[in-house]
């Protein structure tokens, strides 16, 4: 908290009395520097996640855990859900990214395969071999798997991975986006 | 001075400088031979009965310090020392006299195992030689323990131990010139010199888990001047002090000195040349998102989301080009990066969410002012084409490459208006009757785009308080008072128009870009001027021309013009050396006192938005003319303001200090050169230093 006021005083006093002019902050700029948080935003902290994607990172929440199945909220209404495997849905992810789905389907021939929905892009698909267990540690082991495809005429990869820590908690959740697209990452942020 | 010290505080990172009270490296009131790491930047504020000093420091070099100061001797009238002849009329002895000197400092020799370091410094190279004194230290540690020993001349020979051993090279160096003139100079008859040689020393005791400094000196400067004019009554060689380092970079330091008197000093010290932490999009992020788009709509494709997405990102994607090979060009706009890289690596993290897999090589063309200034071309990231390792991406930086016939068009609505409105603080230093004056205010500066290169720009002052009533000298120049009429300004138009020039850019050729601008240009002049630059982003130098016929602005900073009028102009040309990352520049020309000479610069710039440097400017007006300081000279400084912020700003504070404001020398303001200072941070250098940052690590 302390560090929190300390940051406040220090973003404003410095720039001013150096020379510069300094513009007046919005009021959610201001809100956001406010040290006390609420009993309810403490209690949720205990939930947060980190979510980062091309370049950009968000906080969330595991609000609801069904079976393998977890629901990611935040106070954007961003929607994410995992399904123990794969990120199945996310919803209203800022900016363009639009609607997106995954999941499992079978060929005609039976084989096993990854298909991944997005807005003004073509369904994409990819071939994904069996998951593998890893570990590199005690508190650092999980599970692994590579899909491949072709993605516009490409051929591409992507991977599903997930970290467990010592208590055999999920420690991290990362999946492409699609196959050969960016990492979307989920970290636990509490122990 | 002291708020420069407190932004400092903010990111003092790892920087070390264990500054004594002349603010180089030293301990208490003697120097040392110890030296931070090169680009490190230190502010030190010292208080003591003998003086207050102010000063900043920077290691130019790894073995080169130099640092300017401004002392306040005898700051806070202690009574004269009973029984002296200063009882008898207390002004006899007013030592009351503000200095500013310039010191140096170069490390001979590093330590190893059974050498120790050795350092040579001039304490008042180009001042009025107040504190003047040379030395010659060494130091050497041994476990926390830092001894240093060292030798004087001047100020530091007072207690003598031995007649100056260079008076065997030459009788004349036993004869020391203490007569400075009007300052400004260096005085090559007076370094090294004089009869005797001091000895002086100092221990540095550290303990590292407290992080703690025990520190004590043996000073060979007796403090003569201070005990004749009644500020010490004794001066006892021996000082001890504990040093605490507060948080990594500021340290502060309680001593007892000269055996009668409590010493305290506040030093704080970044690196400039560090680099600079990358923040997430402004727009994006845990407490600051952007609403989603409208999905429903199926048409709209991945060039539009991408672009939006850029835009709420701070980056505008203006054209686009996919050709039939897999390369895709784009024209850009970094509105909010401090680092261009930044910007670049922002369109790369959407390249990889929205573009189609075939495109293989993306080529940017970045601008500055609105003009095309490099293109960057950057191979998609290995990972896309099912390799089993990645491969490093293949940057190439070159000359600007315009789209011709774009596929997708962003259209921009002209006028394009933006405003803000913000506090500011100006300042006044260095008058010898007040060091500090300010004026708070409110600035609300607008500008609006109106397309093909037409711009206005403009700034009110609304002054809140004011000061600068209290100044009372005039300027006493024998040129015409182009400058010093700063008091007039600052008194008559405390609130007023500061800036309202209308400008006009463009390119008349690959490589030559040209600005053309008339209307008040800045707090004195009115005008009207052109610069053209020829500059390519692949090569190190560039050539510039201005010229501006300006008119002197009335003292109440409106609308009004007064009788003097000049046309100047300058040659200028700017060599990015690519050493230690050293900019030089020279403008050759006319200046507003109508006095013709040149202006040598020298600067450190970096990729991070920082610059520190100096300037000095040589004219056919003689020293005697120009008045005190002989020749218009002073230090610049660029500091990012992004540095201080958790989002994303080009914003920076762009300073240059004067010790003296003479007439001699001087330009108008922030228009001549400033099409080489805008784009150079779009100059190939400096997008090669950070071509590591442009690449997503998707992580």
């Amino acid at each position: 908290m302390i560090k929190r006021i300390a940051r406040l005083i220090f973003l404003a006093c410095p720039l001013i009395l150096a020379g510069c002019t300094l513009g007046i902050p919005k009021p959610a700029a201001i809100k956001s520097l406010w040290p006390f948080k609420s009993a309810d935003q403490k209690a949720l902290d205990a939930f947060a996640w980190s979510l980062s994607v091309a370049g950009t990172e968000y906080r969330v929440y595991a609000m609801k855990i069904e079976g393998r199945t977890v629901y990611f909220r935040n106070d954007f209404n961003m929607r994410i859900t995992w399904n123990g495997e794969s990120f199945v849905s996310i919803e209203n992810m800022p900016g363009g990214f639009g609607q997106y789905a995954s999941g499992r389907e079978l060929n005609a021939q039976g084989q096993e395969r990854r298909w991944y929905a997005q807005d003004a892009f073509p369904v994409r698909r990819a071939r994904c071999a069996a998951a593998s267990a890893w570990r590199l540690s005690e508190d650092r082991f999980g599970w692994r798997q590579t899909c491949r495809g072709e993605v516009d005429g490409v051929s591409v990869e992507s991977t599903h991975v997930v970290e467990y820590d010592s208590k055999s908690m999920i420690r991290e959740i990362e999946a492409s986006v699609f196959p050969g697209g960016p990492r979307l990452i989920l970290r636990r942020l509490n122990p | 001075m002291l708020t420069i010290l407190l932004a400092l505080g903010l990111g003092s990172g790892n920087a070390l400088a264990q500054t004594n009270d002349f603010g180089v490296g030293g301990v208490l009131d003697v120097p040392s031979a110890r030296s931070p790491d090169e680009d490190t930047f230190s502010v030190t504020i010292s208080r003591r009965d003998v003086a207050d000093i102010y000063a900043i420091s920077y290691q130019v070099l790894p073995r080169f310090e130099a640092s300017f100061r401004y002392i306040i001797s005898f700051p806070r009238n202690v009574k004269p020392v009973a029984g002296s002849f200063c009882d008898l009329k207390e002004s006899y002895c007013r030592n009351q006299l503000k200095d500013r000197s310039f010191e140096v400092k170069y490390r001979l020799i590093d330590e190893s195992e059974f050498i120790p370091e050795v350092a040579v410094g001039i304490r008042d190279i180009l001042g009025t030689g107040v504190f003047s004194a040379e030395y010659v230290v060494a130091n050497k540690r041994i476990g926390n323990l830092d001894l240093s020993a060292g030798i004087g001349w001047g100020r530091l020979a007072e207690r003598s131990i031995g007649k100056n051993p260079l008076g065997y090279v030459s009788d004349q160096f036993y004869v020391r010139e203490n007569e400075q003139g009007l300052g400004g100079e260096f005085n090559l008859r007076s370094y090294f010199r004089g009869p005797d040689i001091g000895a002086f020393g100092s221990v540095r005791y550290s303990i590292p888990q407290w992080r703690v400094d025990l520190l004590a000196a043996y000073n060979s400067d007796s403090y003569a001047r201070e005990r004749a004019l009644g500020t010490l009554d004794s001066a006892d060689p021996v000082s001890v002090g504990v040093e605490w380092e507060a948080t990594p970079g500021v340290r502060l330091t309680a001593s007892w000195q000269q055996g009668n008197n409590l010493a305290l000093k506040l030093s704080a010290a970044l690196d400039t040349g560090a680099e600079a932490p990358r923040k997430p999009p402004n727009g994006f992020g845990a407490t600051d998102n952007l609403a989603a788009i409208n999905t429903r709509d199926k048409t709209f494709g991945w060039f539009p989301r991408m672009a939006g997405d850029a835009e709420a990102s701070g980056v505008l994607l203006r054209a686009l080009r996919e050709e039939g090979d897999g390369i895709l060009r784009m024209r850009y706009s970094n509105m909010t990066y401090q680092m261009e890289a930044d910007a670049i690596r922002r369109i790369m993290d959407l390249v990889e969410l929205y573009a189609p897999r075939t495109v293989h090589t993306v080529e940017l063309t970045g601008d500055s002012l609105a003009l095309p200034t490099h293109t960057v071309r950057i191979a998609r990231s290995a990972r896309n084409r099912a390799l089993d390792e990645l491969m490093p991406p293949t940057i190439t930086i070159d000359r600007p490459v315009e789209i011709e016939r774009p596929t997708q068009l962003r259209k921009f609505k002209y006028p394009n208006a933006d405003y803000s409105a913000g506090i500011n603080l100006r300042t006044y230093l260095f008058d010898p009757d007040s060091p500090l004056l300010v004026r708070p205010s409110i600035n609300v500066r607008g500008a609006v785009d109106f397309g093909g290169g037409w711009g206005l720009d403009g700034e009110w002052v609304q002054s809140l308080s004011n000061q600068f009533d209290r100044i009372k000298r005039d300027g006493n120049s024998q040129l015409p008072p182009v400058r010093t009429d700063l008091k007039r300004y600052l008194q008559e138009g405390d609130s007023g128009i500061e800036r309202l020039a209308i400008v006009q850019r463009g390119k008349l050729g690959r490589d030559l870009y040209y600005q053309a601008f008339g209307g008040i240009l800045e707090e004195m002049y009115s005008g009207v001027g052109a610069e053209v630059l020829w500059r390519r982003a692949d090569l190190p130098f560039a050539v510039g021309v201005n010229v501006i016929a300006v008119q002197q602005r009335e003292f109440d900073k409106m609308l009004g013009l007064r009788d003097y009028k000049t046309v100047i102009g300058h040659v200028s040309g700017y060599w990015a050396t690519g050493f230690h990352n050293f900019d030089l520049a020279v403008h050759a020309g006319r200046y507003l006192a109508k006095d013709i000479g040149a202006t040598f610069e020298i600067q450190k710039r970096f990729a991070n938005g920082w610059s520190v440097g100096a300037f000095a400017t040589l004219t056919d007006v003689p020293f005697e003319v120009f008045g005190e300081g002989s020749f218009d000279k002073g230090l610049i400084f660029r500091v990012p303001l992004d540095s201080y912020t958790r989002r994303n700003s080009r914003g920076a504070f762009r300073t240059i200090l004067r010790s003296i404001n003479r007439d001699g020398g001087r330009m108008i303001e922030n228009w001549s050169g400033q099409l080489w200072e805008s784009m150079r941070p779009t100059h190939g250098d400096m997008l090669e230093n950070s071509r590591d940052r442009m690449v997503p690590d998707n992580d």
